[in-house]
């Protein structure tokens, strides 16, 4: 790096120039804040594909108010020759390198799942073992609202090292999975038949969406599985619950025995 | 004028479905819809406020006498000589292959009524629909069956009324289908609203039975319908007196000013001749804002009535927010062509509270209302009905 052409850069900056760059990250700042505060507000009065398009245009306005940002400061501060842009984003690429590796880390790894989108918000994911919705995507985490209503906060640097599960990918169909476990000695074609058209009662499903009954045989007996696509990602868990009561209620009528696991007492 | 638009199809005119059109509004009225809905969405106005739902318009609207001479309830019944000569070029076509039609359509078109007076005029056996208590509890129904024996074609007006979204209440139907397939019931005719044919393609995608629809009203051949209900008269906007249904005879129409209100009212009513008839009804009033400029083309021997701009017209609205009970509810409604609160509770699996808050909610909201069958979508609601199902996830018809 050239070092006298850093100090010049340097020096050249006024205090007023600091000030006038200290009021744009202010008011970018404001800006952002302002973003990730209303756009999920205003996604939240929609449901469906709007909200899901509405919550994804966050984190693009949030980059676009960075990226404006930066262009407006550099020239504020030095005057944008390639040597003086050379010599700082240098001195800064050092000093975030040594001193904050892990932030600037999750920092470029958010900048990356801009364009890569691995998640946005309103995708259903799981991260190490914790799965939720993810509610907002910021410069340096993603937070994801778990089923039970707790935030987790997954820094985006995981997104080197770790893998992710997305249920629905920017959609918003998520399949959904309800599972029943029957004595083997029964008509398989007839329940398979029973299960598929049950899961259609459902008043939570996407009936234009397939829906499948698989069956495996288990040393224990058949284990069925229906899969769906409830009408909202949001509704997953309903979804499930209201498969099984519905399946249970069918299963029950034909006479076929779920079958439960031998439990060992102590 | 185009030669095509100077001769518009028949009223009640039957097409497959690959030719049903959906009457297409200005772009302008599309992005002021768009951005009103969205405004209104993010806004969430004071839905349950006690005053009436007053327009920007101060006129009365017409008394309940003015409105039979003006906009008289229509006649499914009558005027079928389009409808009846498609079916029968269809049986002609198609019988060999299929002895039995279907024929589906949204709400509101007037279908099953078509279709019944199809039966009286041809002497034809008229199935009625099951008890819906026996489809509930999946009877075997053999007195139903036994209606389909025998040479004389048969019709069944509306398969919707044969189901019920519950496990043991689709066996019927299922049945129905397989044995219509199989060509086990003779000749015959089924009627469909479109929203249970839309749920049994889904349930069943191996079905493919040739099906026609009606063709959806565009403006023309709305303008000549309404225009054919009143009779005599003309109708004027209230706000400039332009014609909102041109004059019928060529020297008047040359030059008039024609407002554009038929095209927004054809592609809000979706084309669909009850729902337009309806926001047609409430658009109406006795006299015009102010003086308005007679234009020298308009017949002064001739009563007029005055139609308020579409911008002052008022249609319910859904309740703001998320509610699944209300969009169960509306759904449920609309695949079945109306429930009562029993079977509103078997098929959306809500308990009976939640049923009765979800129905007075939308009683309220003049989205629903009482109906033979118990409770069914309201006319005027109906367009804001489906764009909300769809907006919120739900499968719609495709009409």
């Amino acid at each position: 790096m050239d070092e006298s052409g850093l100090k010049s850069a340097l020096e050249a900056i006024t205090s007023t120039a600091v000030l006038d760059a200290v009021l744009l990250i202010v008011v970018a700042w404001v800006i952002i804040v302002l973003v990730q505060t209303l756009v999920p507000r205003i996604a939240g009065r929609f449901s469906g594909k709007t909200r899901l398009y509405i919550l994804a245009s966050a984190p693009l306005l949030r980059l676009l108010v960075i990226l404006a940002t930066i262009l407006l400061i550099v020239p504020i501060l030095i005057e944008p020759t390639f040597e003086n842009l050379i010599a700082i984003f240098g001195a800064l690429a050092l000093a975030l390198g040594f001193a904050f590796k892990d932030y600037a880390t999750s920092l470029i790894a958010g900048i990356v799942t801009l364009y890569e989108m691995p998640y946005r918000p309103g995708d259903w994911i799981e991260v190490d073992g914790y799965y939720g919705e993810v509610r907002s995507i910021g410069t340096r985490a993603v937070t994801i609202v778990t089923p039970d209503d707790t935030a987790v906060v997954i820094p985006h640097g995981k997104l080197w090292d770790s893998l992710i599960a997305n249920g629905n990918a920017g959609s918003s169909n998520l399949m959904c999975v309800a599972e029943f476990y029957l004595a083997p000695d029964h008509d398989a074609g007839e329940v398979r038949a029973r299960l598929r058209e049950m899961a259609f009662t459902s008043p939570w499903i996407k009936t234009y969406q397939p829906v499948l009954v698989v069956l495996s045989e288990k040393p224990w007996g058949t284990c069925y599985r229906v899969k769906a696509y409830p009408v909202d990602p949001r509704d997953q868990f309903q979804f499930i619950s209201d498969l099984t009561v519905r399946g249970k209620a069918v299963l029950r009528q034909m006479n076929v025995r779920q079958v439960t696991a031998p439990v060992v007492a102590d | 004028m185009t030669a095509a638009e100077a001769t518009p199809s028949p009223l009640r005119e039957l097409v497959s479905k690959d030719q049903w059109a959906l009457p297409s509004a200005t772009v302008n009225r599309t992005l002021q819809d768009a951005l009103k809905a969205f405004v209104e969405r993010v806004r969430q106005p004071n839905w349950l406020q006690d005053e009436p739902a007053g327009g920007q318009d101060e006129l009365q609207p017409l008394s309940r006498r003015q409105l039979e001479r003006w906009a008289p309830e229509p006649q499914w019944r009558s005027n079928l000589s389009g409808f009846v000569d498609a079916l029968d070029h269809w049986c002609t076509r198609w019988s060999a292959i299929q002895p039995v039609g279907f024929v589906v359509a949204p709400p509101f078109t007037g279908l099953a009524e078509s279709l019944e007076q199809v039966a009286a005029d041809r002497d034809w056996r008229l199935i009625a629909p099951p008890d819906l208590d026996r489809i509930h509890r999946g009877q075997a129904l053999q007195d139903w069956w036994s209606q389909f024996e025998g040479d004389t074609p048969w019709v069944l007006p509306e398969l919707g009324h044969c189901w019920l979204r519950t496990p043991a209440g689709l066996a019927l139907v299922r049945h129905l289908l397989g044995a219509i397939a199989a060509g086990e019931l003779g000749r015959g005719l089924v009627g469909c609203n479109s929203w249970s044919w839309t749920f049994w393609t889904h349930l069943l995608p191996e079905l493919r039975f040739s099906t026609l629809t009606l063709q959806a009203l565009d403006h023309q051949r709305l303008g000549l319908w309404l225009q054919g209900l009143a009779g005599t008269g003309q109708f004027r906007l209230t706000t400039n007196g332009s014609w909102v249904v041109p004059p019928k005879d060529e020297p008047a129409r040359n030059g008039a000013r024609t407002s554009a209100f038929l095209r927004d009212l054809a592609a809000w009513s979706r084309g669909i001749p009850e729902v337009a008839w309806a926001i047609w009804r409430d658009s109406l009033r006795a006299r015009p804002e102010a003086e308005v400029e007679e234009p020298p083309d308009a017949e002064p021997t001739q009563s007029t009535c005055w139609v308020i701009p579409w911008s002052q017209v008022s249609v319910p609205t859904m309740p703001p927010g998320e509610s699944r009970p209300l969009a169960f509810v509306l759904h449920a409604l609309l695949l079945h062509q109306g429930l009562d609160e029993t079977y509103l509770q078997q098929t959306t699996g809500l308990a009976p509270d939640d049923v009765h808050i979800a129905l007075h909610s939308l009683h309220r909201a003049e989205l629903i209302g009482p109906h033979p069958r118990g409770w069914f979508v309201t006319p005027r609601g109906y367009p804001a009905v489906r764009r909300y199902l769809h907006a919120e996830g739900f499968a719609v018809d495709g009409f």
